[in-house]
């Protein structure tokens, strides 16, 4: 029976590594598992980290898991009736060994991540503004609310929170290939906000003001995932992330601001002077 | 245990007779703990479904024809997109899209009672009174299919009803053709329970048998008169004139909304004149205040009722604060009465929307089903001064953007 | 099960009629063997519960919105056994609270801690017996809650087993029964872990230093350290989100939400508190929930390879080290939770240390099993399983230690994947071993090891078709009732559905540990006092022990571990036995003698 048992467990790491194959490079049942395609310079990022830590992953899955079915298959004591089992307590010698390796390439993989996370969520692009580097402002609100998004764009005078805001609900139209900063607010409870494809997630939590930003390569529509349950309808809060270029951005934003300000609806009536 | 699981199959769903209606009716007409006999519920039941078909397999009346009036409301191939279980787990059309996205709250009869509805505030619409709040037609008309599509486009801000502007067109399309479904079916149920009262003791509302034959004989001509008199009165003009009629075309009915003056852009130098005229107005001539208060926190009135509620609260001896007199109702699926609160102007979250001309029809045409009144006194220029000024009251009090309160790694950098 | 556990039970000292006589044995017990049990049968019932749960979430995670089986048929015939979306989310809610706090803690800590410490540090019962007996009864007004939440409006609690705000401030009524079942069940641990900690200090057979602990006693004093340091935590949250919820304090609250159009008037409090304080005692909670098993598996494993454990102090070195840094890693529950982003990294420095201690725990059972003479019985098999899949939710854990990768897979079915290797893989299958173990101990009777062995490999199977797969779904957020709404998931649906067959199989195939579980109490073969034979003391008490647990004063030796000694004829060395042959040691021979004396007679009684 031994051997039958053997077999039993070295199919799990055999199985895991053949599923985690297809898997990395798409095939069959698992062409659209793990993430899509990445869109920002960060998620590549994120990426080669995500398949470097999975293929170290993957060696010692394979390391111990061979090594336990090779126990089996080795040390059943019907193969072995008349031996003694080895009388050993320990070998401090291979305790240091498997101590220390292991902790070598956990600092290495600790250091090595820290530029992704860096950049995904601490380095705010900035702006120049007279002369001084400052953190770039925010293009769009977003005020997050059970169930759904909703987007306030700087209208006319560049800033979110006043009066000429332009309000639309899960649609978000940005412009691709250039630094977006998203301001994320709740108006209830906690929500996250989640775009797989550009590798941003952020929860949004009441009464705290986040940001977020990336900066797309590709013109595309993606979508956005609420990923904290925020209640019954947590499936409900799925928004739509245009990626567009910077002249389809304008003019789309021109247009939903005519449905605010009447000189752009009316050409009769008389220009303003702000 | 597979064998377990098949057994346990549920039937399917069946639309929900309108109880609420039929015990209001009672109240009203009849004398005290006398009810109305049994048979007309079934009998109501059979007719309307004869009608409307059944949640998995919708029918409409008057659709049969190319020329049929019914034409211009409903398309089938959209209520049946909309209507039965749901599908999406398998290939092939889409079907099922009301329960999928609609039912839990609304109900699979539409009448704002599904599953999650008692939970929710306010609570999810009932279709079968046939009134809608956020629309461009005037009140005691049906609203037009661009009015429902923007709901479901734009969600209702405020409350759990989400925006469904990720779905596809035409499935929006098909969900506007079922609410409207709905709507119809409901208030046709409600209309023949409102006619109950009228009958004599044991008569039919439409009474087949008069055109049974009966022992081989054909039925004679006056019976055959009779049924087509209450197929008239009852289908005719209760469902064809007084419901589907009124839905026809109602794009002739839509409210013209004037252009907006120049100076309800923020920027414009001369809003705040706009904003300081409609704000004399809040208070006087447009008699806001005395419902949204005078801060516009709506706190003016408090003990009022939408009329989803008031359609049942106002039968006799029933009182909406006092749960001993309508505990009955809510066994029968009414909802608890809750009073309905004037909009809080500060919060900068507006149900019908945000731009000026949701607001302009908001002000102008009223809320339908709601105390708030079109405004008969005003003309348009005070209306768009109003405009401006209730769009302005969430950013009356600006605080300076970077006073606020960040992620403390902002602070820090 | 009276029958069974009756066996020889000396109940001589309970005075009155039968019936006060069987509650005060069998009900109101202060033994610690039947407080064990019935701590092992209720949390059997609601592993019964749960997995009833997971299954109905496993359902709508294949067939969304379909006529679903039990559950819509009972409750939601209106709409043609459709659920409704807050019906799942209270599924996978209550799933978790169950699973967490009415099976997995119980089930090790109160059944395996309560019967096994006593028995296995060679004491006559626990420090404090009564207090024992009401850390079980305080479970029943957590069950009694829970219970009753289950018929009320919205049929249960239904914020995430998180319970974060302000979610749960504003949920329905069910969320503050579920407030107060957690409140007793962290009453009921906190008894509990006191009178492990006074027990395995203060009353530990002659001759049984620290040293010579087995490494259940081991897994199981950790523990309960961790309980009684974490735990208070807990109880101050919840306290604080009872009062939220009840009489507005707003400790979690900020200003100018509302939920529902229901307002929070107080403000003035921070959402993320709640997380922090939450997670301080819940990742601690995680290895709560894995260390007895952990424990209860190396004992397992070095008896049944019939060899010494590998590195047993390292061991010991390891599990403190888990406990002790398992207080500083919560933060990474909440990396993408708004804490301060510098936090984080920090974080993420303690976690992936935490995979050290872990690590070296798994090479020593390798190196355990390595040269053994292995005997691949039931528990045998769990418990190797239990290491394989250990390897498996481990190595996930470093993949999501590290915050940029955490950003992607954060509340994802990734995650879902790895909690399952670590809590059932590891966890449940380390509990199944152990009633394979110790089941001759608890009823005198043996198990069947060929329904035992099918009962393994299917388990196995299934348990991998369900949860491997969820690896591959890091782009499916998890706790969403419909998660086909989002375009990139409707590809995954077969892979859904495959994983919820295999998790109904995987159900199905409990039948077969329940009828052996049962069915061994009548039909099984009679067990000697040492069926494996182990080193450790319970098997040198009678089976099943009864009450005062030995019938003599036993005596401890050597340590655990002393399988295949060269020296010996027999493959074993107990604890208990006294000839003391290692060269070296003539000093200590007649000291010996002595105590081998008395022991003898008490032990091998004269038939």
């Amino acid at each position: 029976m031994g051997r039958v048992w053997s077999i039993l467990f070295f199919l799990v790491p055999l199985a895991a590594i053949v599923t985690f194959l297809l898997a990395m490079f798409g095939v069959g049942p698992l062409k659209s598992a793990w993430l899509p395609e990445s869109l920002t310079a960060t998620g590549d990022l994120i990426d080669r980290l995500f398949n470097g830590i999975h293929l170290l992953a993957a060696v010692i899955l394979l390391g111990t898991g061979l090594t336990i079915g090779f126990a089996i298959w080795k040390f059943d004591h019907r193969r072995n009736p008349n031996e003694k089992a080895l009388y050993i307590h320990h070998n401090t010698k291979l305790e240091v060994v498997w101590s220390v390796i292991p902790a070598i390439i956990l600092i290495v993989l600790a250091i090595v991540q820290m530029e992704a996370w860096e950049q995904n969520k601490m380095d705010r692009p900035t702006v120049s503004m007279g002369g001084v580097e400052v953190p770039a402002p925010p293009i769009v609100m977003v005020k997050a609310k059970r169930f759904g998004w909703e987007f306030y764009y700087a209208g006319k005078d560049g800033r979110v929170e006043t009066a000429d805001d332009v309000y639309v609900e899960n649609l978000l139209v940005l412009p691709a290939n250039e630094d977006i900063v998203l301001q994320l607010e709740s108006r209830d409870v906690i929500h996250s906000f989640f775009v797989p494809e550009l590798r941003i997630k952020q929860d949004i939590v009441p009464g705290m003001t986040q940001f977020s930003w990336f900066n797309s390569r590709k013109i595309c529509d993606v979508e956005i995932i609420c990923t904290e349950l925020c209640g019954w309808g947590h499936y409900k809060m799925k928004g739509l992330l245009r990626l567009v270029s910077r002249q389809e951005f304008d003019q789309w934003l021109e247009e939903q601001s005519a449905e605010y300000l009447p000189e752009l609806k009316s050409a009769d009536s008389e220009p303003i002077t702000p | 245990m597979l064998s377990a699981i098949g057994c346990n199959q549920s039937a399917p769903p069946e639309f929900r007779f309108n109880a609420v209606e039929l015990r209001k009716q009672e109240m009203q007409h009849l004398g005290e703990g006398e009810k109305f006999d049994a048979k007309y519920k079934s009998e109501i039941g059979n007719l309307v479904t004869s009608l409307f078909g059944t949640p998995d397999d919708p029918e409409f009346p008057f659709l049969m024809g190319e020329d049929d009036p019914a034409q211009d409301i409903i398309k089938m191939d959209y209520l049946k997109m909309a209507a039965g279980a749901v599908n999406s787990d398998k290939a092939g059309p889409t079907v099922g899209l009301y329960r999928e996205h609609c039912a839990h709250c609304h109900g699979i009869t539409g009448d704002g009672a599904g599953a999650t509805a008692s939970t929710l505030n306010p609570y999810p619409r009932d279709f079968r009174l046939g009134k809608f709040k956020f629309k461009s037609t005037p009140l005691r008309t049906p609203p037009t299919d661009h009015d429902l599509k923007n709901i479901l486009v734009r969600g209702v801000p405020g409350t759990a009803m989400p925006s469904f502007r990720t779905l596809e067109d035409d499935e929006l399309d098909s969900l506007v053709h079922y609410v409207k479904y709905l709507t119809m079916r409901g208030m046709y149920e409600r209309y023949l329970i409102g006619e109950l009262a009228g009958l004599e003791e044991g008569q039919s509302l439409i009474d087949f048998s008069l055109i049974a034959s009966k022992d081989g004989e054909e039925p004679s001509d006056d019976a055959i008169e009779e049924f087509e008199e209450q197929l008239y009165t009852f289908i005719g003009e209760g469902y064809q004139e007084g419901i589907m009629d009124r839905w026809l075309d109602p794009d002739r009915k839509i409210t013209e909304i004037p252009p907006a003056p120049a100076e309800i852009d923020p920027r414009h130098p001369d809003h705040d004149k706009l904003v300081a005229q409609g704000g004399k107005l809040f208070f006087s001539k447009g008699n806001c205040a005395q419902c949204h208060g005078d801060t516009g926190v709506g706190d003016g009135q408090l003990a009022n009722f939408d009329d989803w509620t008031k359609e049942w609260t106002n039968s006799p001896g029933v009182d909406p604060f006092d749960k001993a007199t309508y505990k009955d109702f809510v066994k029968l699926g009414a909802m608890d009465p809750r009073p309905i609160r004037p909009r809080n102007l500060n919060q900068g979250i507006y149900r019908g929307g945000d731009r000026p001309d949701d607001v302009y029809l908001r002000i102008a045409n009223g809320i339908e089903g709601t105390p708030m009144p079109a405004s008969a006194a005003m003309n348009s220029d005070e209306i768009w001064a109003l405009v401006a000024y209730v769009r302005s009251i969430p950013f009356e009090a600006e605080v300076d953007q970077n006073s606020k309160v960040i992620n403390t790694q902002q602070v820090a950098r | 099960m009276a029958e069974v556990t009756v066996g020889q039970h000396r109940v001589e000292s309970v005075e009155g009629n039968s019936l006060t006589r069987l509650l005060t044995t069998y009900v109101f017990a202060t033994d610690h063997k039947i407080i064990g049990l019935q701590f092992l049968f209720s949390s059997l019932i609601w592993f019964f519960v749960g997995g009833l749960l997971a299954l109905a979430v496993r359902w709508q995670l294949a067939w969304p919105w379909s006529d679903m089986p039990i559950f819509g048929s009972a409750l939601f015939a209106d709409s043609g056994g459709q659920i409704s979306p807050e019906f799942y989310t209270m599924l996978f809610t209550m799933h978790a609270t169950i699973m967490i706090f009415f099976v997995v803690i119980p089930v090790l800590a109160g059944a395996f801690g309560n019967y096994l410490i006593p028995l296995m540090i060679g004491a006559d019962d626990m420090a404090f017996p009564k207090l024992n007996m009401l850390s079980y009864w305080f479970m029943w007004p957590a069950f009694g809650c829970i219970i009753l939440s289950f018929f009320m409006p919205g049929y249960g609690a239904s914020s995430g087993w998180t319970s974060y705000p302000p979610l749960s401030v504003f949920a329905g009524d069910p969320q503050t029964m579920w407030i107060l079942a957690m409140l007793f069940v962290g009453v009921s641990s906190m008894m509990g872990s006191i009178n492990y900690l006074t027990t395995i200090i203060q009353m530990r057979a002659p001759g049984m230093s620290m040293f010579r602990l087995p490494m259940t006693i081991w897994g199981m004093f950790i523990t309960a350290i961790m309980q009684a340091f974490a735990l208070p935590v807990l109880t101050a949250a919840l306290l604080m989100q009872l009062s939220d919820r009840l009489i507005g304090t707003g400790f979690f609250l900020p200003e100018n939400i509302a939920v529902d159009n229901a307002v929070a008037t107080s403000g003035g409090g921070q959402v993320l508190l709640w997380q922090h304080l939450f997670w301080f005692y819940s990742h601690p909670a995680v290895y709560i929930m894995i260390l007895p098993a952990m424990g209860m598996v190396s004992d397992m494993i070095a008896c049944n390879s019939r060899k010494p454990l590998f590195g047993y102090r390292p061991m010991v070195y390891s599990i403190t080290a888990i406990a002790g840094m398992g207080f500083i890693v919560w933060g990474h529950h909440m990396f993408v939770s708004g804490m301060n982003h510098v936090l984080a990294m920090s974080f993420m420095v303690s976690t992936m240390l935490i995979a050290l201690p872990s690590g070296i725990k798994v090479f020593n059972w390798i190196g355990t099993l390595w040269g053994g003479r292995l005997h691949l019985n039931t528990a045998m098999l769990f418990s190797i399983g239990f290491v394989s899949m250990f390897v498996i939710g481990g190595l996930s854990g470093i993949v999501m230690s590290a915050p940029p990768v955490d950003i992607v897979i954060h509340d994802t079915y990734y995650i879902v994947a790895h909690l399952h290797y670590v809590l059932f893989g590891s966890s449940v299958l380390g509990v199944f071993g152990a009633i394979y173990f110790w089941y001759p101990k608890m009823f005198g009777k043996m198990m069947n090891e060929t329904m035992g062995k099918f009962h393994f490999v299917l388990t196995f199977i299934f348990l991998n078709g369900t949860f491997f797969p969820m690896h591959f779904l890091s782009r499916m957020p998890r706790r969403v009732a419909d998660p086909y709404v989002y375009e990139g998931v409707r590809d995954l649906l077969p892979l859904n559905q495959f994983m919820t067959v295999c998790a109904m199989s995987m159900g199905a195939v409990q039948i077969i540990f329940i009828a052996n579980f049962f069915g061994s109490m009548i039909f099984g073969k009679k067990a000697s006092r040492n069926p494996w034979n182990s080193n450790t003391l319970e098997w040198a008490a009678p089976s099943p022990p009864g009450h005062g647990n030995f019938d003599f004063q036993p005596k401890v030796f050597r340590g655990p571990y002393e399988y295949s000694h060269p020296d010996r004829e027999s493959d074993f060395f107990p604890q208990t036995e006294p000839r003391e042959n290692r060269p070296g040691h003539p000093g200590i021979k007649k000291r010996i003698e002595e105590t081998e004396k008395v022991t003898l007679e008490a032990q091998n009684p004269s038939p």
